[in-house]
């Protein structure tokens, strides 16, 4: 019913399109209780921004996982959740806006990004990925974790989790996040990263929103690569695990992830979690523990690893 | 650099090809530029179903019976349609 009374709305404005941009661009979020579209029992704010959104209006539409995680960048930021709708829809605008993107490009990234990694942490495994440097129980950094197979091309997985309990050898998961129109698609952007990633790392994944990816399993299949499916709730599902060590370069590996990735379970085996991490200027890795820090004393214990250098080991107390 | 900025910048640098999606949303693309397929869209998220695995099959499926096949061209015959045998696609009441 909902569907057929919109329908019935737009269709006395025009042809398809220009009725839904018309009708976009002459309501606004103030007056939407006032709407035509807004007046249709059962369709709420979410429905109305969502609508507007397809008829061209940069906005957000108040949804549970878009609350979520804008109210969660607001928290890291230092700054109150908001929990009015209203309210909310203009703060995530402003966020966008002062932070130099598009609110529509705000709103679509939060259905796909901050799952994978909770998915990882909550497995118990460090997680070396973009996110707030305060954030994390065992890792805490902001950078991803840097590759590069040829001298041109820097690689950097968008979730990269690792595991040393179990074999005397670092066990490792990389992810390859990509959203698209489509799930299919999304998995299509994803393929040539994922599959240069299987040189370095033993268990591969494309992340995508949830959605059948129709003929494009077969190719997951064929490469050896998992599958992680995020639905809009943020809830992440194995569709396909990986395949171990599906074109692995045991040389590529000691020479371009061993180094950089023993520091962070060496420091968390010697120091305990939290560990702060970083990328160097060289595109190496630092990590640091914070030992002691009062008014009076400082003291630290970091090192770091860059292609030009050895393995280095510092402490500073102040 | 704000600390807001930076921990906005550190969700957006995850999700590669976002700009695309959004072009084409705010275009009214979505869809393949079908609007029909757009309101019932929103019509199914209206319902608080989960979007990626229960509204975009449905969609899909309404594309399938009434919009390639030419049953439902536009909006007014959306509007005009019979609710009976939209239900046997939609078997919710209030979408």
């Amino acid at each position: 019913m909902i569907a057929k009374d919109i329908a019935s709305c737009l269709s006395m404005i025009g042809d398809d399109k220009l009725a839904l941009r018309t009708w976009a661009r002459n309501t606004s979020l103030e007056k939407w209780r006032e709407d035509p579209i807004g007046k249709i029992k059962g369709v709420g704010l979410i429905t109305f921004q969502y609508l507007r959104m397809m008829g061209g209006i940069d906005t957000v539409m108040p949804d549970k996982i878009v609350k979520r995680v804008i109210n969660e960048i607001l928290e890291k930021a230092g700054s109150k959740p908001i929990s009015g709708d209203m309210e909310f829809v203009k703060k995530a605008e402003e966020i966008a806006l002062t932070c130099g993107y598009r609110p529509v490009e705000l709103c679509w990234m939060t259905w796909l990004v901050q799952p994978v990694v909770s998915y990882f942490e909550k497995k118990g495994l460090p997680v070396i990925a973009k996110r707030d440097s305060r954030n994390g129980d065992i890792l805490r950094g902001k950078d991803e974790f840097g590759v590069s197979l040829e001298e041109s091309e820097f690689l950097r997985p968008g979730v990269l989790a690792f595991d040393w309990r179990s074999d005397p050898l670092i066990t490792t998961e990389a992810v390859e996040c990509k959203l698209a129109i489509s799930s299919g698609r999304s998995v299509v952007g994803a393929l040539g990263q994922a599959a240069s990633y299987q040189i370095l790392f033993d268990h591969v994944y494309v992340a995508v929103q949830s959605g059948e990816i129709g003929y494009r399993e077969s190719i997951l299949s064929e490469l050896g690569l998992g599958w992680i499916s995020v639905d809009k709730s943020g809830n992440v599902d194995i569709r396909r695990f990986p395949e171990h060590r599906r074109r692995f370069d045991m040389d590529q590996f000691n020479e371009q992830v061993l180094p950089r990735l023993v520091l962070p379970p060496a420091f968390l085996e010697v120091f305990g979690r939290p560990i702060g991490y970083g990328e160097t200027r060289e595109g190496g890795i630092w990590v640091a523990k914070e030992l002691a820090r009062d008014p009076d004393t400082h003291l630290q214990v970091s090192s770091w690893f860059d292609r030009t250098e050895q393995t280095s080991f510092s402490y500073m107390l102040h | 650099m704000s600390l807001l900025k930076r921990v906005v910048d550190s969700y957006m640098h995850k999700v590669s090809g976002i700009a695309e999606h959004c072009d084409r949303c705010l275009r009214s693309e979505r869809w393949d530029g079908k609007v029909v397929l757009m309101v019932v869209d929103a019509a199914f998220t209206s319902i608080g179903l989960n979007y990626f695995t229960v509204v975009v099959p449905k969609v899909e499926e309404f594309n399938e019976k009434f919009v390639e096949n030419g049953r439902i061209r536009d909006l007014e015959d959306l509007a005009k349609a019979d609710i009976d045998e939209l239900r046997n696609v939609w078997r919710n009441q209030r979408s």
